[in-house]
């Protein structure tokens, strides 16, 4: 039954895609969907983008590990999104961009704009492949396929529906992802709360750790260097900036961005809690990890206990998917999980195609190519792009590490510079951009490679200080410069 | 520790915020139109931005923000 909604919900994904791709006529489609999004699917598509894999089944799983103190944790990519709606959004919007790098080479001139893609193309490309992965060993642990098989099943699908429907496709697909998870997180949430007799009668079974602010384990110091590391960890990442520039208007990206905030703040975190430790008093469910655990000790991949842990916790939600409801519905949710896996993957290719397009092929490569032309570069980028992804995911099948490493040279890259851009913009601060820049890039790969990440304090966060301590020191030294040629802001008039 | 209260009320809430947001997106779904919080029917779309139209993403003017 499960195999049968997971098939009908894959056929269903690819007719969304052809259909999408009907409405495709130029690169403006194919890129920004027509920059024609009403609001309120805006706020689907990004909710859709924020909830992968790791915000349902890693967050359900670090609750019933960790307890309320995850769940508040991620608070911080909600207000982040809320941040992100309400002030740079609509800034954004208004800029008529394609890509970020297109916009750091406006403001700080050719180096920055190159410096950018980089980073965006280390981002997504480690992000896509991370997203890969997942899928494979999701798929593996829930239904027992192949990790290879599941990879090319359901990365043909993404890379399929992406290539030839671009990013209206992947919106598309996304608002029907979001219905199904919130649909069934909802439900599932209500159901489960009633069956353990509201919130009393859950810490009535539990007891009073899973509800605690801080823990032995979680001291306030490592809570609030995480809530801070998730805040700035996907800060204005190609996949939320295009979700800005798809919008209709300034309004519709600050409300579709900060209403898919503030909806997953009131919504997302609180149901994950509720899931979570009703899946620690759920026999069924223990009984599964209990499984799952003596699996992972006996295969002896040289995993900790802790690791060991954590791992068979990744089973938490399907299981508890499957106890609560009958068997087709448990069998969509669980589609939609993989389904919430592949919306954060095909975000990722479809950005880097963007990149290829505009960032590479026409401002580098053929400056006068016709439209036809950069909409054959892009779909051509999106098939490659996803299937090196897909192999890569055969070799690398660490997802936490992949994630880790994107994250972490992220925001002390490109956040500093993007805010000053976006708000603190005067002419002459290109030199102090590159500075700001490289010195983000060198204090993480110093901190995270070199001195073993001291203290367990976020990498991502150290070197976002030292962006943005470098970021006024270089200003002051640099400012009287003028720029040269090559530093020249591309449009410096610019609001 | 975290009330019990509280924690009540914000599944009230989450369910609330998610009645709503699946009943605009119904509305959207049906009728095809939504309009954002603060948001004047007739601002500048895509199709009215003349510099989309050209293909040269050059700044415009906003009529409103």
């Amino acid at each position: 039954m499960e195999f049968g909604a997971l098939a009908a919900y894959l056929v269903l994904l690819v007719w969304i895609g052809l259909r999408a791709s009907s409405k495709i006529k130029n690169t403006l489609d194919y890129t920004v969907a027509g920059r024609d999004v009403a609001w309120i699917v805006v706020l689907a598509t990004t909710a859709a983008t924020m909830v992968g894999g790791g915000a349902s089944i890693g967050s359900v799983s670090s609750v019933y590990v960790d307890g309320l103190v995850f769940a508040l944790v991620t608070c911080a990519w909600h207000v982040q999104l809320v941040v992100t709606g309400l002030w740079i959004a609509p800034r954004l919007r208004q800029f008529n961009l394609l890509t970020v790098a297109e916009f750091f080479g406006k403001r700080f001139g050719e180096p920055v704009r190159l410096m950018a893609i980089v980073s965006c193309l280390i981002f997504l490309v480690g992000a896509l492949v991370a997203q890969m992965v997942a899928m494979g060993t999701i798929t593996e642990t829930i239904l027992g396929i192949d990790y290879h098989l599941a990879v090319l099943g359901g990365g043909s699908i993404v890379i399929f529906y992406s290539t030839i429907g671009g990013i209206r496709a992947v919106v598309k697909t996304d608002v029907l992802q979001f219905v199904v998870l919130v649909a069934g997180i909802g439900t599932a949430s209500v159901f489960l709360l009633a069956k353990n007799g509201g919130v009393p009668g859950i810490l009535a079974k539990t007891g009073e750790i899973p509800f605690q602010f801080t823990t032995d384990e979680w001291p306030a110091m490592r809570v609030i260097t995480l809530f801070c590391a998730f805040f700035l960890g996907e800060m204005l990442v190609p996949p939320y900036a295009v979700r800005c520039f798809i919008a209709r208007n300034p309004q519709g990206a600050r409300w579709g961005i900060a209403g898919a905030g503030i909806f997953l703040l009131c919504f997302l975190p609180v149901a994950i809690f509720i899931m979570g430790v009703s899946a620690q008093v759920d026999p069924a469910v223990k009984e599964a990890v209990k499984q799952k655990k003596e699996e992972l000790a006996q295969a002896d991949q040289g995993l900790t206990e802790k690791d060991i842990a954590k791992e068979a916790s990744q089973i938490v939600f399907p299981t508890l998917m499957r106890e609560t409801f009958p068997a087709i519905i448990s069998g969509i949710m669980i589609a939609a999980l993989i389904a919430a896996v592949m919306s954060s993957g095909d975000s990722c290719l479809s950005c880097i195609s963007t990149i290829v397009m505009e960032d590479i092929y026409r401002k580098l490569i053929d400056p006068v190519a016709s439209d036809g032309r950069l909409l054959r570069v892009a779909q051509g980028a999106t098939l490659v792009t996803g299937v090196i992804a897909a192999g890569c995911s055969f070799v690398y099948r660490d997802i936490v590490g992949i994630l880790e490493f994107v994250y972490d040279f992220w925001a002390p890259t490109m956040v500093c510079p993007f805010l000053v851009g976006l708000f603190l913009y005067r002419k002459n601060q290109s030199y102090a951009a590159t500075l700001c820049m490289l010195s983000g890039f060198v204090s993480v790969g110093i901190w995270r490679f070199w001195l073993g990440t001291p203290g367990g304090f976020s990498p991502a966060l150290f070197g976002f200080l030292v962006s943005v301590i470098v970021f006024p020191i270089a200003l002051l030294l640099t400012y009287r410069i003028p720029n040269s040629r090559l530093f020249k802001p591309q449009q410096e008039d610019l609001p | 520790m975290m009330p019990t209260w509280l924690l009540t009320v914000w599944h009230v809430l989450s369910i609330a915020a998610a009645v709503t947001v699946l009943m605009i997106l119904c509305r959207y779904a049906l009728r095809g139109e939504t309009e954002p919080p603060g948001s004047e029917k007739g601002e500048p779309s895509s199709g009215e931005n003349p510099a989309e139209e050209t293909g040269v993403f050059e700044y415009v003017e906003p009529q409103e923000e």
